[in-house]
């Protein structure tokens, strides 16, 4: 056991993470040439053509120092804050962190939120410079702040480039030396943490598990706590960028376990697993509940996939475990799941994933943060959904999530900066010069006004030198009024928006507009109407195409014909009926794309 | 889809026996561009007997197209009424060398202005028995809105002279011009029967990009006429001709007894047919080809022995919407029998539950094993087709 160090690698977006493992991997010999590739632990087809990591993704190197033989267990994790439910429970299976910073970019916001989440798991922090081959690096002031940060010495910061390997045996070693082995007592009964789990069509479940205590053998009964089932083991072994099975894993270790569960329910991350002849006495703690920041419903496309939605998700969720759902029903779209994201790269993966594992499509409609609900006669409750919005005349208020943003930006952009978040009704509380040229921005403004695509327009006024991070604070009373969209005189209720009475008319007028680009002209002409309660707010028209039947349909138009058909018939595949018209899917996400 | 060079394929390959066949020849050539046309045709005539060597040259470069004998003929365009009766008789002369011609519909198309005395004399000595004489419209208005080259009284002449003449008539009219009212559509609807044609056409006014009314209409110079309008005359048409004893055989057609349109209707019900000239389309077996759109290039690809031919293979589901799209443009409407052959039991399955939506919808009707689109709902065949559309 003294012999194995578990830890994962932190970072801001980009700094680098994937890229080191890549460096780690290749100098441990773990990875053949033909396997190596670039951010080869980023193996969703998703994370390869976004190229950021959406997973957490664990793997077992061997290394062996002054003779002596070590096993390192790495977890790559994300750095985009919609996935740091992905760091929190990597971070549960380590006992170090390899905290990479961008030497050209230095502190970011998810630096810092990233190195919370670690210490306050108790982690052994190695602060590491990356990119240090960029000519654009700083590294002596990069290392400043990192020592501000941390609060540790100068010279305990690796300085490395995973991109020429510079810096990458000396990371394996203080690895060795700095970062504790596990402890836990492998003679107790078997105490594993479930950190994350997959499904696979053929296999069953995949549950990936940290032995906290005792070990856990091949084919022994085990038992899962939480759900209170038992299985036998089927199959355990350790990651390498296959699975190797195993006949035991011991304490400290890092490991998965098949069983042949195929029902995505009986499988929680952050269970334990246990044996039934020996049962540990008490489970592990587990993971915090996730805090969705966003709220959609999701639909199928095709009414009748409903069953098989919910068992995508369930299976999903098993990979996934910071999505959270529950039935809902829409007069518009009929069955399908209120979904907690925990922001909208996180709802857009979902969506992707959906159809691509699963071939699921969907429709994902309007998402909005969670309100609350004052009637007159006193009564309280939750909107996770704009048809819960309620009669104005027995609403006493509504009250709406706030948050506190911290932008670090250069200097010249603290005007545009301003700007954008006085626009999105945000309120500066603070300023602060980190050096002459970097200043530390901070906010209050609705979460509302955030989750949608603040993160792009701040991207855009600051060329991109701008990092965000965000915490709630809140709630706070709000003049909000619920939009409807009405197509030929019918309310469409997926299309329903919860917004600010301010911001209506403007909204209103966009979204018809935008409704008419993305509803194809059909054979009925179509009436789009926003409107707040009775009132009419902006309407807009579709008009009809059908004079082309009766054109002429000579003999060189048959094909011609055909094929237009058939492009209507495929791009109604992704098209809902509600009433008499044909809804393209991203009709329902048109709100994200207003400017 | 699949484009194949067809110079790859032996042409035996295109060969099947089908009962009869067609000639579909275009014409390439107007004396004006209407307003409303993005049709293949160039305005001047200088290229003309040159491109009448070339066409005689590919009906001997495609004699083996077709197995099955010829039994109608259409001269398409264009203007075919350009021709002269001896370009006609070359023509279909060199056709009867290479194919076994059985002629029983022989069509050209004509404008006005040609159907003189003279000419529609001259075309007694050809093998062309029915004219479809491009009306359009009986308003000199609107004729020379459509910028066309004749009056509505030079229109009125040459309809009777080429009845006198014993020619079997049939006549285009548009509707849903700009700014088309009721009143003008049923005028042109009486018209229209006062002169006791065999047959009759009526296509709405589309709007095709590059085209001069597209550009009026970009400029807000006219403005589309709007669909319900649009959708009120198409069934006026309807009720009328019905009415006066026409029967509405095909969304734009209509015929006295036992004239409907031959050659138009074998492109509807997969009889093959062999398209000459440039941008003419041939379908034979499970083959659509078509010839290069440019006169010039057309001319010199031919003369160099060389067929200037695109073709695509139909796959069984592209065979299958096409049924399916022209049967149901028709009265007579699509008998699912014949597909339960052709159909996949898994496809035949899902076919069967779209009827059943279709029907409860009322977009579509059942007498025992045929299916038809019931008349108030045809303006909206597209939409009720592309249902029915298979796509994998
Ligand atoms: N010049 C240079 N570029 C690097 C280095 N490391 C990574 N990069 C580049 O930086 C970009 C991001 O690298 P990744 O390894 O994907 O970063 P990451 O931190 O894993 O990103 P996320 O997982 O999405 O948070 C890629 O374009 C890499 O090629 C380095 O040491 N030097
Ligand atoms: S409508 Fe007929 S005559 Fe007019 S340009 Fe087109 S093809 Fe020529
Ligand atoms: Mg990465």
């Amino acid at each position: 056991m003294e012999n194995i160090r578990n830890f994962c690698i932190i970072a801001h977006i980009d700094h680098g993470k994937s890229t080191l493992a890549d460096r780690l991997l290749e100098y441990t010999n773990t990875l053949t040439k033909q396997q190596m590739q670039a951010q080869v632990l980023d193996d969703m087809d998703l994370e390869r053509e976004r190229g950021i990591t959406i997973k957490s993704h664990a793997i077992q190197m061997d290394y062996t120092l002054d003779g002596k033989k070590y096993v390192l267990n790495l977890i790559d994790t994300p750095g985009h804050v919609d996935f740091s439910y992905e760091v929190s429970r990597s971070i549960a299976a380590c006992e170090g962190a390899l905290l990479i910073v961008d030497a050209a970019q230095g502190i970011q916001a998810q630096t810092i939120s990233n190195l919370y989440l670690a210490l306050e798991h108790d982690l052994t922090i190695i602060p590491v410079l990356n990119k240090i081959d960029l000519p654009s690096a700083e590294p002596e002031l990069v290392k400043d702040q990192i020592v501000d940060l941390l609060g540790c010495k100068r010279e305990e910061i690796m300085a490395a480039s995973g991109k020429t390997g510079m810096g990458v045996h000396e990371i394996l070693q203080e690895i060795v030396h700095r970062i504790p082995s596990p402890k836990g007592n492998p003679k107790a009964p078997l105490k594993a943490l479930i950190f994350d789990s997959v499904f696979n069509s053929f296999r069953g479940i995949i549950a990936y598990f940290k032995v906290i205590e005792g070990e856990i053998k091949s084919g022994e009964n085990v038992k899962f706590v939480a759900t209170d089932n038992e299985y036998i083991a089927e199959e355990i072994g350790i990651l390498k960028l296959e699975k190797l099975p195993q006949k035991t894993i011991g304490t400290g270790n890092v490991g998965y376990i098949i069983t042949g569960i195929k029902n995505a329910k009986e499988v929680k991350v952050g269970d334990t697993i246990t044996t039934v002849e020996n049962p540990c006495d008490e489970a592990i703690a587990g993971f915090e509940d996730v805090k969705p920041m966003v709220f959609a419903g999701i639909y199928p496309v095709d009414t009748e996939d409903y069953e098989e939605l919910r068992s995508s998700m369930e299976k999903l969720q098993l990979n996934d475990a910071s999505l959270v759902f529950e039935p809902e029903s829409s007069a518009a779209l009929g069955f399908g799941f209120r979904c907690g994201f925990l922001g909208m790269l996180h709802m857009e993966i979902i969506q992707e994933r959906l159809e691509r594992e699963f071939n699921m499509t969907v429709i994902t409609t309007v998402p909005n943060v969670s309100y609350k609900a004052f009637l007159t006669n006193g009564d309280q409750y939750e909107i996770h959904n704009p048809s819960d919005f309620p009669d104005p005349s027995k609403m006493d208020r509504i009250e709406e999530p706030y948050i506190k943003a911290q932008i670090i930006t250069k200097a010249e952009f603290i005007g545009a900066i301003m700007t954008l978040c006085i626009n999105k009704r945000g309120v500066i509380t603070g300023q602060n010069y980190l050096t002459t040229d970097r200043v530390e921005l901070m906010f209050e403004m609705p979460l509302a006004e955030i989750v949608f695509d603040f993160y792009d327009k701040l991207k855009s006024v600051s060329k991109g030198y701008a990092s965000f991070d965000y915490h709630p604070i809140g709630y706070k009373t709000s003049d909000l009024v619920k939009l409807d969209i009405r197509l030929n005189g019918e309310p469409v209720d997926a299309l329903s928006a919860l917004i600010h009475r301010d911001h209506s008319y403007t909204f209103g007028k966009k979204i018809c507009e935008k409704l008419k680009e993305l509803i194809t002209r059909q054979q009925f002409e179509i009436i789009i109407q926003a409107s707040i309660g009775a009132k009419i707010i902006a309407r807009e028209t579709v008009k009809a195409i059908r004079k082309d039947v009766t054109a002429k349909c000579y003999g060189g138009d048959i094909s011609r014909k055909r094929k237009l058909l058939e492009k209507q018939k495929e791009g109604k595949k992704r098209m809902r009926q509600v009433g008499s018209v044909e809804i393209p899917q991203q009709a329902f996400l048109a709100v994200l794309k207003l400017d | 889809m699949q484009i194949l060079n067809l110079t790859l394929y032996p042409l035996s390959y295109l060969c099947h026996s089908f009962q009869m066949a067609g000639v579909y020849i275009h014409i390439p050539f107007c004396h004006k561009a209407c307003t409303y046309c993005d049709f293949h045709f160039s305005t001047s005539l200088k290229n003309k007997s040159a491109f009448v060597e070339a066409l005689l040259r590919e009906i001997e470069l495609r004699k083996n197209f077709l197995d099955e004998p010829v039994t109608t003929i259409y001269f398409g365009g264009g203007t075919p009424s350009v021709l002269k009766a001896d370009e006609i008789n070359r023509i279909t002369e060199k056709l009867a060398e290479n194919f076994k011609v059985i002629p029983q519909e022989i069509t050209l198309e004509a404008n006005p202005e040609d159907l003189t005395q003279d000419y529609l004399h001259s075309l007694r000595s050809t093998m062309v028995n029915r004219l479809s004489i491009g009306i359009q419209s009986f308003r000199n208005e609107r004729l020379q809105w459509m910028n066309r080259n004749h009056t509505a009284e030079q229109s009125l002449q040459a309809v009777q002279c080429a009845k006198d003449a014993g020619f079997d008539v049939s006549i285009d009219l548009i509707f849903a011009l700009p700014a088309m009212t009721m009143d003008e559509w049923q005028q042109q609807l009486m018209q229209a029967d006062a002169l006791r044609v065999s047959h009759i056409s009526a296509y709405s006014l589309t709007l095709e990009s590059k085209t001069a009314y597209a550009f009026q209409v970009k400029k807000k110079q006219v403005q589309e006429l709007n669909e319900n309008d649009a959708e009120r005359q198409f069934l006026a048409a309807h009720d009328f001709f019905t009415e006066k004893g026409y029967t509405h055989y095909e969304i734009s057609n209509y015929a006295l007894p036992g004239k409907q349109a031959k050659h138009n209707s074998s492109y509807w019900n997969r009889t093959p047919y062999l398209g000459l000239g440039p941008s003419a389309h041939s379908f034979a077996m499970n083959m659509r080809c078509w010839n290069v759109a440019n006169n010039n290039s057309y001319i010199q690809y031919i003369s160099d022995g060389v067929l200037p031919l695109s073709c695509e293979e139909l796959q069984l589901k592209d065979e299958l919407n096409e049924t399916l799209m022209t049967a149901l443009r028709t009265a007579e409407g699509l008998n699912i029998e014949t597909l339960e052959n052709k159909m996949p039991p898994e496809m035949y399955r899902h076919f069967m539950k779209e009827i059943a939506l279709q029907e409860k919808r009322g977009w579509i009707e059942r007498k025992n094993a045929v299916i038809f689109i019931p008349f108030k709902h045809w303006y909206k065949a597209d939409r009720i087709i592309s249902e029915f559309f298979i796509t994998t």
